[in-house]
């Protein structure tokens, strides 16, 4: 058999868009919606903070709690439908991606009991960004180069929040710069990449 | 084309060995490149640490030479053994040891960040914060590599210096040299006996 | 039904085969390191691997790294095939004898 270089490169061509839209179908199914779920809660606390201070630990409790319960039923429902089609190695791959986040807040635990911060301020942007360091992380282990942008990009922008915003309006930059990429890139990658 | 039972017998078996042989070579090989660059740090993170517990007026040299130390022989084993020499190579191995590059790259940046972020930190303190993100590179790689030996060990040595930076201060130097030196030490050498 | 191979059924080349199909279909192996494995000389590894890319079953890559010339194998799709049906092959003997 005998192709042109013509047909090679359209064939070459058609692989490569096929591989581009099946990276794109799996971020919009497994990573959308915890990314729709976490940019809410970071914008709604956020804001909550900048105009409730007093209510703060009320408020980020409330947020949290609800938003590992909406995590627990999103990873609950992907599994049940992906579990079966999958081979015991995947399944155990799925397994390893899951112990990632308690392992990872477990160090952040440790580093904030080392470390001590001393303000409130500093402890979110120490939060925000080991958040988005885990994202980075999450990002190279599954090739997710959208994953990894994003973590740097609401890391520069906590950074800038906590050195070039003034204090009194860091939770409303953190609301607009932190939790709207996170909640724009969810819905993005949601509606845009089925 | 003609073959006779014992013919067909004894093909089928040199294909069985010569798979078998083939993967375990394969593994091995990786094994051995992997691990000589964690007996390297190790020595070098055992040796380093413990000279700074009995010198901790040159604390701060030790340290930067420790850390030109291992980013020079880190370069020297990508440059001499990196993927470029290893005995299998494909799209997805390279793939992989960008990925894995990139992560200990950008942890550097990060842990810059957040020693600037929670200001004033005492040394002390930056030196188990330092040590324990280590130790946290080490556990995620272990998931990342499905291996829980270097998981359950990157765990232990967290926990020693936690320990060691709560009960026993004076000592962490020493201790992180024994527990973290140790543990690279360890890891490199049960890699390569797991897979000689 | 599937059938012997005559390319592949030669002891060396089945060896090479063999080892080839052990890894993923996008790895490749060092000409040394496969030559050490098999334990062969230059000219018989070369030889056979020529034998090999001729019916289409291994690639050969020559390349360069850090300025010396290094030479990579694979097995192409064609290879990964021709090896399974004359195992297949291979198996249906032993069947068919009753072993």
């Amino acid at each position: 058999m005998s192709i042109s270089n013509e047909n090679a490169a359209e064939s070459l061509a058609a692989v490569e868009d096929t591989i581009s839209r099946t990276r794109k179908a799996i971020a919009s199914t497994y990573e959308s919606p915890f990314l729709i779920v976490w940019g809410v809660v970071w914008v709604s606390g956020f804001l909550g903070t900048h105009f409730f201070l007093q209510w703060v630990n009320w408020i980020w409790g409330f947020l949290c709690t609800v938003g590992a319960a909406a995590t627990a039923v999103i990873c609950w429902r992907q599994f049940r439908v992906w579990a079966p089609t999958k081979t015991a190695g995947e399944r155990r791959m799925g397994l390893r991606t899951s112990l990632f986040w308690p392992l990872f807040f477990l160090y952040a635990f440790v580093w904030l009991s080392i470390m001590e911060p001393h303000s409130g301020i500093q402890m979110n942007a120490f939060l925000c960004t080991a958040v988005m360091f885990a994202y980075v992380v999450i990002g190279l282990w599954f090739d997710s180069w959208i994953m990894v942008f994003l973590g740097l990009g609401v890391t520069a922008s906590t950074l800038a929040g906590l050195y070039l915003i003034p204090p009194a309006y860091y939770c409303l930059w953190m609301a607009l710069a932190g939790g709207g990429p996170l909640l724009v890139t969810g819905l993005y990658i949601g509606l845009r990449w089925k | 084309m003609n073959v006779s039972t014992e013919e067909a017998k004894e093909s089928l078996s040199v294909v069985q060995v010569t798979n078998e042989r083939m993967h375990r070579g394969v593994a091995s090989a990786q094994a051995r490149y992997s691990s000589d660059l964690l007996v390297l740090w190790g020595l070098i993170w055992l040796a380093g640490l413990a000279l700074v517990q009995f010198h901790r007026e040159r604390a701060v040299y030790i340290l930067a030479g420790l850390g030109a130390g291992a980013l020079v022989t880190t370069v020297l084993w990508i440059w001499r053994r990196g993927p470029k020499q290893a005995v299998v190579r494909s799209d997805a191995s390279r793939k992989t040891f960008r990925r894995v590059f990139w992560f200990w790259v950008i942890l550097n940046p990060y842990a810059f960040a957040w020693i600037l972020l929670l200001a004033p930190l005492d040394a002390l303190q930056v030196f188990a914060f330092m040590c324990t993100l280590a130790m946290f590179g080490f556990s995620v790689l272990g998931l990342w590599f499905n291996s829980p030996f270097v998981v359950v060990l990157g765990l232990t040595v967290t926990a020693a210096i936690v320990l060691g930076y709560l009960l026993s201060p004076a000592w962490l130097y020493l201790l992180a040299a024994l527990a973290g030196g140790g543990t690279m030490l360890t890891t490199g050498i049960h890699m390569r006996i797991r897979w000689r | 039904m599937s059938e012997l191979n005559g390319v592949i059924h030669q002891p060396v080349r089945l060896r090479i085969m063999a080892s080839l199909v052990a890894l993923d279909k996008d790895e490749q192996v060092d000409f040394t390191y496969l030559r050490r494995l098999l334990k062969l000389t230059d000219g018989n590894l070369g030889a056979h691997l020529a034998r090999l890319e001729a019916a289409g079953y291994i690639k050969i890559e020559k390349t360069f790294v850090a300025r010396k010339p290094r030479t990579y194998v694979r097995a192409t799709g064609k290879g990964h095939d021709a090896l399974h049906g004359h195992i297949a092959a291979l198996e249906q003997i032993l069947r068919g004898s009753g072993k």
